[in-house]
């Protein structure tokens, strides 16, 4: 079961880090910017605030904390020794 | 006595197993039953609360009816939907077909490395590249284009689809191909005649994950669509709830989302069989 649970507990754990969809359209960020996500966070510096170098910056960070999240749970979830 | 408790038990087993199963397919179906109830609502009572979900006064037509009225009509968005997402499956079903053909039965230099280096990019998600791709496809001129949206999303279904469709010429026994060798095929009239027949429920299954990928993406259509001539639905949808005064039309915006459902329910109950054979092919290598 391991290898099924670290699948699906990279996938959830990526999937919720990278929520907008649902932050945009229910909430537009508010109230006063309490519901920003990190996405969305890139998304208004970008595409709202046009700091397009910065946006930019700000998503290469975000994918090097996701390869890192991963690879934690990959590593705590890795299958013991022997074991098939 | 010892045989009848054992009954009883699997009895209680298996009513606690349809329990759960009850359970959880109305938890998954209440969301999608409270949309479509609540999109007959009549428009003076879509502004009331929302309890209960299903029309009191009636069932009436006018949130569809205002839906069509907003900007161009939905018909316009609607086709480029359907356009966005159905070139993204023929552009990404021929590639990956090819490819995965290409890595499952021919030799060439670095074909592992190559392999590994597509399949690690699913680890990377389209979130965090949206700036730096927003950028490249301003550079060359295809922001704001439904083919630049296109380009996208085949990009992004590209890893998936290759896998899938890898796995699922590597299943196709060798003395098949062998046979038809033997016949005289030559590659080309391999793969069309004989190899995708066998590799249809795969070649189904990457289909339908690229049309309701294409069909139901946000952000980057969101972020590279600023022309309202050329939104999808979904970006309809959402610049439909913050229009008019920016009080949010709720019915208008329910009777949307069950527009938007169909296409999604039809296509998966037609090819569920497909879409399950082609998703156990792949499981289990």
């Amino acid at each position: 079961m391991r290898r099924t649970l670290a699948l699906a507990l990279i996938l959830s754990v990526a999937g919720s880090i990278l929520a907008f969809d649902q932050f945009y359209i229910i909430l537009r960020g508010g109230p006063r910017n309490q519901t920003l996500t990190a996405v969305y966070w890139i998304f208004n510096q970008s595409f709202v605030s046009f700091k397009l170098g910065y946006g930019a910056a700000l998503s290469m960070v975000l994918l090097v904390i996701l390869v890192a999240l991963s690879l934690i749970q990959l590593r705590l979830l890795r299958q013991p020794e022997g074991v098939d | 006595m010892a045989q009848a408790r054992s009954r009883k038990r699997r009895i209680g087993m298996q009513i606690a197993e349809h329990a759960t199963g009850i359970i959880a397919s109305i938890l998954f179906l209440a969301p999608i039953a409270w949309t479509v109830l609540s999109a007959f609502k009549p428009a003076h009572e879509a502004r009331q609360p929302p309890l209960p979900p299903w029309p009191t006064t009636g069932f009436s037509l006018e949130n569809y009816a205002t839906l069509n009225t907003f900007g161009d009509g939905l018909w316009l968005p609607a086709q480029n939907s359907i356009y966005v997402s159905v070139m993204t499956v023929v552009l990404s079903v021929i590639v990956s077909v090819l490819a995965g053909y290409g890595f499952s039965r021919f030799r060439f230099p670095l074909k592992n490395l190559l392999f590994v280096v597509i399949l690690s990019t699913i680890m990377i998600p389209f979130q965090s590249i949206l700036t730096p791709i927003f950028l490249v496809l301003t550079k060359i001129g295809l922001h704001n284009t439904l083919t630049g949206l296109v380009c996208v999303y085949v990009t992004l279904q590209l890893p998936f689809s290759i896998f899938m469709m890898r796995n699922a010429f590597d299943a196709v026994p060798r003395e098949i191909e062998e046979a038809a060798r033997m016949d005289g095929a030559n590659n080309v009239t391999m793969l069309l005649r004989v190899m995708l027949p066998l590799v249809w429920p795969g070649i189904v299954t990457i289909a339908l994950f690229a049309f309701l990928g294409a069909w139901n993406e946000f952000l980057a259509a969101l972020v590279l669509m600023t022309d309202q001539s050329k939104f999808t639905l979904p970006i309809m949808m959402t610049a439909l709830q913050s229009g008019r005064f920016g009080a949010i039309d709720w019915g208008a915006v329910q009777a949307g989302v069950t527009v938007m459902m169909v296409p999604c329910l039809v296509l998966f109950l037609l090819l569920q069989r497909f879409y399950i054979r082609g998703l156990m092919a792949g499981a289990v290598k």
